[in-house]
């Protein structure tokens, strides 16, 4: 077994009476491309959520390389290396794809107070970001305004933002949705090529064709609770997983 | 004919008019809080550098930055406390606290009371008194400054992340911003700003008044900066001026103005919602092009 990068223990969250997410473990392992997949409603981006930061969870533990995560702020979390994107995606519309990819760049380099008022237009940070962006292939869209670019390109758009933190764990949620044919095979092709460096990735996917040839385990998520886990081959044939789908 | 010290005057006004809207451009434009009280805090600035040099006898050099750090302190407690509730809040928060000060400061006989401080000693540089004609050339000294630190504060990574705080504070969280902190900084540097504001104009008219740090100012502050376009460094520009010259080229109508105004930001939304000098705006790209010489 690989080093495990993040791990739940007992992971529940609850919102008001509904149980979103209900005393989840599981694991995921250094390298890998995990997908959590599960029909709508199943606590997919609730987990995500969580992972993030973005709400505290209601009983459990989150294990992020070995360290408690759970209480800790969003904006640390991304410090330590969580990356993550939005299934609706939420780039900084007004900025330039460059800008975009500086923001995290900018978090991960400039952590004193002292660096508050450097120029972030440092030669540098604009090549690193430059090179980001050139490999999630949008370097001639470098000055373009975020909001002016197609759903498949801020879609890799916050892919790039994202690995700008230099992230051990990228969050992907949902991130075919809603993508022509090109624009998904383009997409795959760069998960391929950040997988090959190295990261681990958890992927949030409905599309199941391209769950089971991107990702190398499954979690499946039903109402809040895993159904089943395994390779996805196994997933697939899972009686849990088949009555979820088919709802028998 | 305009007489050259009536626009000395009004040039004064204009800076000192420029440098809140730029403190009001940092909180408001830049880092997209609802901040609607900024008049409060240019009358903090005021009555602190009043009250020090004229009760106290301290040199204008030191309740200058003084009357800055009471404004920035100030904003700060209102800040730390609003923005761990939801973002509404603050904008009631900071009405509220400009009708509160407003009141407190009407209410305290130390403080002039509803009568105002009158007899505020203008500013001196080697003994030598800068009065009505040459304070135009000083407050435009000091206004340049300013708005150089705010040009270089929005080429700095902290200009970069209150940008990205403004177009999205949940994805900005998630990359690593802590987006609590920046809005704070952005609160302390605005609240500064107008507080130096305060300072210059109380020094200027050797007097204030409760009612110039009215809620009205406040909306009239906003006005302007949305008129020149938030978010921009000549958006606090355009509105300083037009909010200066355009009450005295339209002084016929003065019981009218507010209504003009009203019209005029009706119009502005639906033909410039950008405002004069926002991203888009064809004024804006129109002085670009001279500015490149095409």
């Amino acid at each position: 077994m690989n080093e495990v990068v993040l791990e739940t223990r007992s992971l529940t969250k609850s919102f008001g009476g509904l149980i979103a997410i209900n005393s989840l473990d599981m694991v995921c392992e250094s390298g890998e491309i995990l997908g959590v997949i599960g029909p709508n409603g199943a606590g997919k981006t609730t987990l995500f959520n969580l992972i993030s930061g973005v709400f505290p969870p209601t009983k459990g533990v989150i294990l992020f390389q070995g360290m408690r995560i759970e209480r800790k702020k969003m904006f640390e979390r991304a410090r330590l290396g969580i990356g993550r994107t939005f299934q609706v995606t939420r780039p900084f519309k007004e900025l330039t794809c460059l800008e975009n990819i500086m923001v995290p760049y900018a978090c991960h380099i400039y952590q004193r107070y002292t660096d508050l008022f450097r120029n972030y237009n440092q030669k540098e940070v604009v090549e690193h970001c430059l090179t980001l962006l050139e490999y999630v292939g949008l370097k001639d869209y470098a000055h373009i305004q975020a909001k002016h670019l197609p759903l498949g390109m801020q879609r890799r758009l916050e892919v790039g933002r994202a690995l700008a933190l230099a992230p051990s764990l990228l969050l992907l949620d949902e991130p075919f949705s809603g993508l022509s044919f090109e624009e998904s095979y383009a997409l795959e092709r760069l998960l391929r090529s950040i997988k090959a460096t190295g990261r681990t990735i958890m992927l949030i996917e409905h599309n199941m064709d391209i769950a089971m040839n991107l990702c190398d385990r499954l979690v499946v998520l039903h109402q809040g609770r895993k159904i089943a886990e395994g390779c996805p081959k196994e997933v697939k044939s899972h009686p849990a997983v088949i009555s979820a789908y088919l709802g028998e | 004919m305009v007489s050259p010290e009536y626009l000395l005057t009004l040039i004064s006004f204009s800076c000192i008019s420029l440098i809140s809207l730029l403190g009001l451009n940092i909180i408001l434009g830049y880092t997209g809080q609802p901040w609607l009280g900024h008049a409060a805090f240019f009358g903090v600035g005021a009555y602190t550098s009043a009250i020090l040099t004229k009760v106290y006898g301290l040199s204008f050099w030191i309740a200058f930055p003084l009357s800055m750090f009471m404004a920035s302190v100030i904003g700060l407690s209102v800040g730390f406390i609003c923005l761990r509730l939801k973002e509404d809040f603050l904008a009631i928060a900071t009405i509220a606290l400009n009708f509160v000060i407003q009141g407190i400061i009407s209410l305290t006989p130390q403080l002039g009371g509803a009568l105002g401080i009158g007899g505020v000693p203008p500013p001196q540089i080697l003994n030598y008194s800068i009065t009505y004609s040459y304070y135009s050339i000083f407050a435009l000294a000091i206004s340049l400054l300013f708005l150089f630190v705010h040009a270089k504060l929005s080429i700095s990574w902290v200009g970069l992340a209150w940008k990205a705080i403004a177009g999205d504070d949940l994805a900005a969280n998630v990359m690593g911003i802590d987006v609590v902190r920046f809005r704070l900084i952005a609160i302390g540097i605005g609240c500064a700003y107008a507080g130096a504001s305060g300072s210059l104009y109380v020094h200027f008219t050797r007097f204030i008044h409760p009612l110039d740090l009215g809620f009205e100012q406040s909306i009239l502050m906003v006005a302007a900066l949305v008129f020149g376009g938030c978010g921009t460094t000549a958006g606090p520009v355009a509105g300083a001026v037009f909010t200066t010259f355009f009450p005295e080229l339209f002084r016929f109508a003065a019981e009218y103005r507010l209504l003009i105004y009203g019209a005029l930001l009706v119009l502005l939304i639906k033909y410039l919602p950008q405002g004069l000098f926002g991203a888009g705006s064809g004024v804006r790209t129109f002085f670009e092009r001279i500015v490149k010489g095409k």
